[in-house]
């Protein structure tokens, strides 16, 4: 774990350029949605919001972190250096998760306090088990297709067809989503959710092996 | 400097063994020369502990074994043929970082880092952006990158593929320079890179080692065996297995070529590449 010191933040987001700011851009329109919308059905268009744009997009830094090993093949020099797989790959990406985190509590903040009658523990309960699922499947994806392109279609596509059909029948894929219309936890969407942490937890440790096997 | 050992070391890819039974010293400045296809790259990844060995053993001055990765990594410095990388930071950003993902603390890296910039001759582009480099930079951002922490070993894949001529001359300097005093493996197809920068030589034919020692001890093996001779075009022709150059002059061509039997004309004193071509044509 003393390699933990060696995390370097800053430099990691000055590599990653303008694709940094993608999941602060998303978070910020769906704060200023939720700060400025008067539908009536507001609720269920935030709960979408969440679902489908703002906790996918835990996955992009997982994905983003690896472009210079994998695009820019920098992996074969990374690789030789005095640090392990762990570092490279669990270390950094949760790093980045908790970064995520902090932007997306900010958006549930603000539900909260847009929506009284909307519980923040409810939120936390619904949404941050989604987002660990993401996260740890775009590192996944990333390290086993090395290739920025084929986690991002995936994911692109995984979240078109839940939308288009709403959970339903018509795309029979484990479903990430609540699709609850009022945001409030129940004791089906906790087993959900519980769901959702393991399926994380089981992409994070593939992904860890994938990485710790090939190196390049 | 330190000696590496290896020792029966084999690898194979989808039932294709690309290595065979390897055996024999890494010391001074090595030059691995091989063709295309011979399993130079993939020795050096191993030697890197990129892609571990099927079988056989590596240790260095037969104290450290190559099964304790951690430690290996910390006394290796390597670049690989392709380097590229953090294209939106500064050359002094990149190394910096560089240097501490090696371990290496913020205050000794960056007086290290100004050193090792002079040595490669980057020091006025150190504030430019990678991507703003030209591929003989980007090289020399590379070997700069290998050499922090001063490893004990540093490996080199294709130093010189992709450069300009004058960029390629300047990177053998450096690499001769570098070689003074430390143990460097340098993996090529070009045989110059090799005669201008190494002192001793190891060639890999088709995942075997045919031959290490001395650039002395390689020149002898076809001292006697080449003649150059003014021939027309369709003398040339007919022994093109045995040529080695052709220059055209005038009307004829002068061409360096092997004899197969004892020629007491045979007597042009030998390069590396003769005997390089020698050794990798023999038995094809």
């Amino acid at each position: 774990m003393a390699s933990v010191k060696r995390l370097d933040l800053p430099f990691e987001i000055r590599s990653m350029g303008v694709s940094y700011y993608a999941p602060f851009v998303a978070i910020l329109l769906g704060v200023i949605y939720v700060c400025v919308s008067s539908s009536p059905d507001v609720i269920r268009y935030t709960s979408n919001i969440l679902e489908f744009v703002a906790c996918p997009f835990a996955a992009w830094w997982s994905m983003y972190l690896f472009y210079d090993y994998y695009e820019e093949r920098a992996s074969e020099v990374l690789f030789s250096y005095p640090l392990s797989s762990f570092f490279h790959g669990i270390i950094r990406v949760t790093s980045f998760f908790i970064l995520y985190l902090i932007a997306f509590f900010t958006f549930l903040v603000t539900i909260t306090i847009k929506h009284p009658d909307i519980s923040l523990m409810d939120l936390s309960f619904l949404y941050v088990p989604q987002t660990i699922l993401y996260c740890y499947l775009g590192f996944t994806l990333m390290v086993l297709s090395r290739n920025i392109i084929f986690p991002l279609l995936i994911l692109v596509a995984y979240i078109g067809m839940k939308y288009w059909t709403m959970g339903g029948n018509m795309f029979p894929v484990y479903n990430v989503m609540s699709f609850s219309v009022d945001m409030k936890i129940s004791d089906e969407l906790i087993t959900l959710s519980i769901q959702n942490i393991i399926i994380g937890i089981i992409f994070a440790i593939i992904g860890h092996l994938i990485i710790s096997k090939r190196k390049i | 400097m330190e000696r590496i050992s290896l020792k029966e070391v084999n690898k194979s890819y989808q039932n294709k063994q690309i290595l065979k039974e390897l055996t024999f010293n890494i010391q001074g400045s090595f030059g691995l020369l091989g063709p295309n296809g011979a399993g130079k790259t993939t020795l050096m990844r191993i030697l890197t502990t990129l892609v571990p060995a099927d079988s056989g053993e590596i240790t260095m001055n037969d104290e450290l074994s190559w099964k304790n990765q951690h430690v290996v990594r910390s006394y290796i410095g390597y670049l690989p043929q392709h380097f590229s990388l953090y294209k939106n930071v500064t050359v002094a950003e990149c190394l910096l970082h560089l240097a501490v993902l090696k371990g290496i603390n913020k205050s000794k890296a960056k007086e290290e880092i100004d050193h090792l910039l002079q040595e490669v001759n980057l020091q006025e582009h150190k504030k430019k952006k990678i991507k703003q480099l030209s591929g003989g930079m980007l090289r020399r951002v590379g070997i700069a990158q290998a050499l922090l922490g001063n490893p004990r070993l540093l490996i080199v894949d294709e130093p010189t593929v992709g450069l300009d001529i004058e960029e390629r001359v300047r990177f053998r300097n450096l690499l001769r320079k570098l070689g003074v005093n430390r143990t460097i493996l340098i993996s090529t197809h070009i045989v110059e890179d090799v005669e201008m920068t190494c002192d001793y030589i190891g060639i890999l034919k088709q995942g075997e080692i045919i031959f290490t020692g001395k650039k002395e001890k390689l020149k002898a093996l076809v001292a006697g065996k080449i003649k150059e001779e003014l021939l027309t075009m369709d003398e040339a022709d007919a022994i093109q297995d045995q040529v080695i150059s052709v220059k055209q002059q005038e009307d004829k061509c002068l061409v360096r070529y092997f004899v197969e039997k004892e020629d007491p004309q045979a007597n042009v004193s030998p390069t590396i590449e003769d005997a390089y071509l020698y050794l990798t044509r023999k038995g094809e």
